[in-house]
């Protein structure tokens, strides 16, 4: 079985917009492999979020190609195999924080994994009096820790996180990180991260510079540091 | 600003917009076509009361009195366009030859008239047989003499010779009791019968012949005036008119008192139909109102269902610094676009709806009114709908209360103070009382200009109404909120292994669904309601049809030219499934003479519908069993059994006319029941008996009728039948259709087709519009959930499952609810209303057409907001989740 989750070729993306065609990203080649560490850093508008969707087969290409070797069709990739943790507020208004989390193993029609079910997810991270309470009732930051929650909760192999801990102190999103680390490490999960912070960049294994849509640099810091 | 705030809502917000517009529109339509509709139901009712006046007044002149004074008074009382001299003579009797044997009658009546009478009242006579020129003889004095045209009868006057005219036609009098009314009776004095013999002379010779009579007897002559208002300036409004036709009979009788007496038919009729009037006002409140309050909860409601992004629009900007004041001026902005839209959508449809369905409307002064005042109410709605939420947000809510989307679930102060039960058991208690006055909701008492309607009657279906609708928002909140067995149980067939997620989502918005389900229910409610009170009514109005005309089609004949003559031919018409004879003879009871009906009662009902009503003290199949089995039975009506205390059992003693010597015989009946109406008999006194009996007693077989029940058009099939009898003037042929089209005695003269037409049509339109354009707006304003569900991997089925599961609470609930609460509130309508029918219906009528068609309704409303749904969250659930 390969380990290359995901590989782009020439990857394009453009949307028509009122003043007209605007790139998002142009020619970009990447890819990911099981268990990888990638933070993905650009300033605002570089096309960070758009290749996160792409990557996560909920955004098509306008041009080149997008494959996922080790994880099928894209038809197949979520919510089994792929979670993406979005940058703006993503719970199911309707559903209390226990549900929400529960709900990608629902959909995929599996029983969570164990150490994952709701409760021992909110558990481990500390979040256990989150369990009853509505998305609307969360702060951002308790928000987009849940949506975290949710996207592991599946055990999938590729966790593709937007901004995840823009709205936590650095002391907070550090230990938060770490957490998600271990969770991702005990399931053989590919971490993504999209992130403005030196701080998280600095905990993933390669870093992936994009700007203007040019994902110019893919490092391995942790090759670099050793 | 307010500008720059318009344009962006209509850029960004359409639906939003749409949804209230809509709402708006719908009220105003409803409204404006209910007002059309009542403007233009009474000045037709108005209109036709006064066509079918034959005689507007009849004055009488005291003996003595000089008749040029009171044709100067009458011409200065009111604008006339006709008045003509009539005059009546009592005589002992009339007297014929046949051969060798010699008719009598009893005292009758000897008219003159002028030459040009009929040229002014056309609908007094209908000639039967011979010519209108010269002396014409009473259809029923014909039958008693055994005269006819060229015949010679022998007048009896009083107090002079007996003196011999030849008798030039034989006529029929549709208006006799009018025509021989006794004027100047008080309004409560008891009808009085029309003479049975009555022969008409040329005026100029009932002068030559009575003027003697006069002279010797001045009691036994009458002289009176025939006479046909100017219906100009009439107003259309019925209780208006009979104001005005009451004053200026008042007025004539100052002017001519002790010279003549005053009898206003017109206003009589009138006066009747201004109790119709007042039902149609009823009948508008009672049907109508309901509608337009649906449509203002569905405008609140389906402007609430964006309730939660507004209040995060207007969150953002008081967090920006905007004052109540800013807010609620760009809210006013919004509330006036979709005021103006919807109103001006709504006048359009109401217009043409009314071009459609009402096209003899009265004025254009009074339709003004009726678009201005919906158009207000189409304004304040919009003004409430949109700025009140604002206001009350402005006051009360916190930014970050106005940022909850599903909101913790509380119990609403109505459900604390059990303010459902406390209706219900309010509308049972309004219910027996108005039930305790026999349902007497309008008041017209005769000869009163004043009128009343009773109120109170309405606030047992409003409180029904109202409580029924909370006690569905209890019921369903119960069972949605609880999140129990019976929710998963409802969910699971459509959301399968996602049932219990799907039922906690449900649950969690219990509020909204059950909104969604209570406006449903009251929509569905109010659509089968109207639709059973129709069928109900049409229903009825057929059998008060049927009673007048007998059966689809029927051919009245008399005594000298039977119908049932043509009874084969009749029988193998195109069209025809049955055809039936019965005798139609005149028995005298004491002193009394009634319209006696002999029928074959084996065969009775293949041609006619016979009702239970018809019968007391059995139903239609027992009673017609009784007479079956007692040969000489006979079923008396209610009036007669009254004014002759009679006991089932007795022998009654009828005279009837005997085929061989023209002669009136006593033939015993024995009384076995009692009948409160027959197909084609009158109101007040009747028998009916075995036609065969009726044929040995008299020595005469004919049947007078032929009943007739079509396949077809019967219209068309009476248009045949007339082809067939139309070398017999003494025939008539009716129909159905055209006897349902003037019978003006009850509320079939208003247009209730056209009120119930639009409650139907507006009730469709606002069952999918509670059901589907709610639902749709709902998702509408949540699809950033549903994109989410889409982003983290829901499949097509599995984002259905969440969309079917709140279709199937809306469309199952609502139907359901709505048709039970339906069903009660036609039962306490048609109780309510029990004025209108007549005679009262049996048991509610099912329209199970228009039932199946509101359920196929709402759940074609569900399914189609729900593939919308899905097809839109389908096509880009990333660019939904930006949209906040």
């Amino acid at each position: 079985m390969t380990d290359r989750l995901v590989q782009t070729r020439a990857l394009s993306k453009t949307y028509a917009t009122a003043d007209g065609t605007v790139s998002v990203l142009s020619g970009v080649e990447c890819h990911i492999d099981a268990g990888d560490r990638v933070a993905l850093i650009g300033p605002s508008g570089s096309g960070k979020s758009t290749l996160l969707h792409i990557l996560a087969g909920l955004v098509e290409p306008s041009q080149g190609q997008v494959e996922w070797p080790a994880l099928g069709p894209r038809d197949e990739l979520m919510p089994r195999w792929v979670q993406t943790v979005f940058q703006a507020q993503s719970l199911f208004a309707a559903l209390n924080v226990r549900d929400n989390i529960a709900l990608p193993g629902l959909l995929a029609g599996q029983t969570p994994p164990d150490g994952l079910t709701p409760d021992q997810l909110l558990a481990t991270f500390g979040l256990s009096d989150l369990a009853l309470k509505l998305p609307e009732e969360l702060s951002g930051g308790q928000a987009q820790r849940v949506a975290m929650l949710r996207a592991l909760s599946v055990g999938p192999r590729l966790i593709l996180a937007d901004e995840p801990t823009g709205q936590l102190d650095s002391q907070t999103a550090q230990a938060f990180l770490t957490q998600v680390i271990a969770v991702a490490d005990g399931i053989g999960a590919a971490l993504i991260v999209a992130t403005h912070d030196p701080a998280t960049a600095a905990r993933m294994q390669r870093q992936w510079s994009i700007d203007h849509g040019t994902l110019w640099a893919d490092t391995n810091v942790m090759e670099t540091q050793t | 600003m307010i500008a720059l705030w318009t344009l962006g809502l209509l850029r960004h917000r359409p639906m939003r917009l749409l949804g209230a517009g809509f709402g708006i529109a719908v009220t105003v339509a409803l409204l404006a076509v209910l007002g059309f509709f009542l403007v233009s139901s009474t000045a037709s009712m108005t209109l036709r009361a006064t066509e079918a006046v034959p005689i507007d007044w009849q004055v009488e002149a005291v003996p003595g009195a000089d008749p040029a004074l009171i044709d100067a008074a009458i011409r200065k009382a009111s604008a006339v366009t006709a008045v003509q001299k009539v005059s009546y003579a009592l005589v002992d009797g009339l007297e014929a030859t046949t051969g060798t044997t010699v008719q009598t009658t009893g005292p009758g009546k000897v008219v003159g008239l002028t030459a040009d009478y009929l040229t002014s009242f056309p609908k007094e006579i209908r000639l039967l047989s011979g010519s209108l020129t010269g002396v014409l003889i009473a259809q029923q004095t014909a039958s008693n003499l055994h005269v006819g045209p060229g015949d010679a009868v022998v007048i009896t006057r009083l107090g002079l010779p007996p003196v011999s005219v030849t008798v030039a036609g034989v006529i029929d009098m549709p208006d006799a009791d009018a025509f021989f009314q006794g004027v100047g009776l008080p309004p409560q004095a008891a009808p009085q019968a029309p003479p049975d013999n009555v022969l008409i002379l040329p005026m100029a010779d009932w002068h030559r012949l009575f003027d003697g009579q006069t002279a010797l007897r001045p009691d036994s002559t009458r002289l009176q005036f025939h006479i046909r208002l100017d219906h100009q300036g009439l107003s259309a409004q019925p209780s208006e008119a009979y104001i005005q036709v009451a004053a200026k009979a008042k007025n004539l009788e100052v002017q001519v008192a002790g010279q003549a007496l005053v009898s206003s038919n017109l206003g009589a009729r009138l006066d009747g139909v201004r109790g119709d009037a007042l039902y149609a006002t009823v009948l508008f409140l009672f049907l109508g109102l309901p509608g337009a309050v649906l449509g203002a909860a569905l405008t609140l409601a389906i402007t609430s269902t964006g309730a939660a992004r507004r209040r995060l629009e207007q969150a953002l900007l008081r967090v920006r610094g905007a004052g109540p004041s800013r807010i609620a001026g760009l809210s006013a902005a919004e509330a006036l676009l979709v005021s103006v839209g919807g109103i001006c959508v709504g006048l359009l449809g109401a217009a043409a709806f009314a071009r459609l369905g009402l096209p003899d409307w009265g004025g254009t002064g009074p339709l003004m009114m009726t678009a201005g005042l919906a158009a207000a109410a189409g304004l304040a709605l919009g003004l409430v709908a949109v700025l009140l939420p604002v206001w009350r947000q402005s006051h009360t809510t916190s930014v970050a209360a106005a940022r909850q989307v599903v909101g913790r679930k509380t119990v609403p102060l109505w459900q604390k103070l059990w303010v459902d039960a406390i209706l219900l058991a309010l509308a049972a208690a309004f219910f027996g009382q108005t039930a305790s006055t026999g349902y007497q909701v309008v008041l017209a008492p005769e000869g009163v200009a004043a009128t009343a309607v009773d109120y109170k009657a309405f606030l047992a279906p409003a409180l029904f109404w109202v409580g029924s609708a909370l006690l569905v928002m209890r019921i369903v909140g119960r069972l949605v909120g609880a999140n129990g067995a019976i929710l998963l149980g409802l969910v699971r067939p459509v959301a399968g292994r996602l049932a219990p997620v799907v039922a906690s989502s449900l649950a969690a918005q219990a509020r909204r669904i059950t909104l969604g389900v209570a406006m449903t229910a009251m929509a569905v409610s109010f659509g089968t309601s109207t639709a059973i009170f129709n069928a109900t009514y049409q229903a009825q109005g057929r059998v008060d049809a049927l009673l007048t005309s007998g059966a689809d089609v029927t051919v009245f004949g008399t005594l000298a030219a039977p119908a049932a003559t043509y009874l084969a031919k009749l029988a193998s018409l195109p069209g025809v499934l049955a055809a039936e004879p019965m005798q139609h003879r005149f028995a005298y009871v004491g002193s009394d003479l009634q319209d006696l009906y002999g029928i074959n009662t084996a065969t009775i009902g293949q041609a006619t519908a016979l009702s239970d009503a018809f019968f007391s003290g059995g139903s239609a199949v027992q009673m017609m069993a009784r007479l079956a089995a007692t040969p000489d039975g006979v079923l008396v009506s209610e009036e007669t059994v009254s004014d002759f205390q009679l006991t089932q059992g007795d022998i009654v003693n009828l005279r009837l006319m005997n085929a061989a010597d023209h002669q009136y015989h006593a033939v015993p009946f024995k009384f076995i029941g009692v009948t409160r109406e027959f197909p084609t008999a009158p109101k007040d006194s009747f028998l009916v008996a075995n036609a065969a009996y009726i044929a040995e007693m008299t020595g005469n077989t004919g049947a007078e009728y032929v009943l007739m029940r079509t396949g077809s058009d019967p219209a068309a099939v009476a248009e045949t039948v007339r082809a067939v009898v139309k070398d017999t003037p003494a025939l008539q042929v009716k129909d159905i259709t055209h006897v349902a089209n003037i019978i003006g005695s009850s509320l079939t003269s208003i247009n209730l087709t056209g009120l119930t037409r639009i409650e139907l049509a507006f009730a469709l339109l606002m069952a999918s519009s509670a059901a589907g354009v709610m639902l749709a707006l709902g998702f509408n304003e949540r699809k950033r959930s549903f994109a989410i569900l889409t982003a983290i991997g829901a499949k097509r089925g599995q984002l259905g499952a969440f969309l079917w599961a709140e279709g199937v609470m809306v469309a199952l609930g609502g139907t359901v609810f709505g048709l039970l609460t339906g069903v009660s509130t036609a039962f306490i309508l048609v109780k309510l209303l029990t004025g209108v029918f007549d005679p009262p219906p049996e048991a509610l009528v099912m329209p199970w057409g228009w039932l199946a068609g509101f359920v196929a309704v709402v759940v074609g409303s569900v399914i189609l907001a729900i593939a919308l749904i899905q097809a839109r969250v389908g096509k880009g659930a990333i660019a939904l989740m930006r949209d906040v």
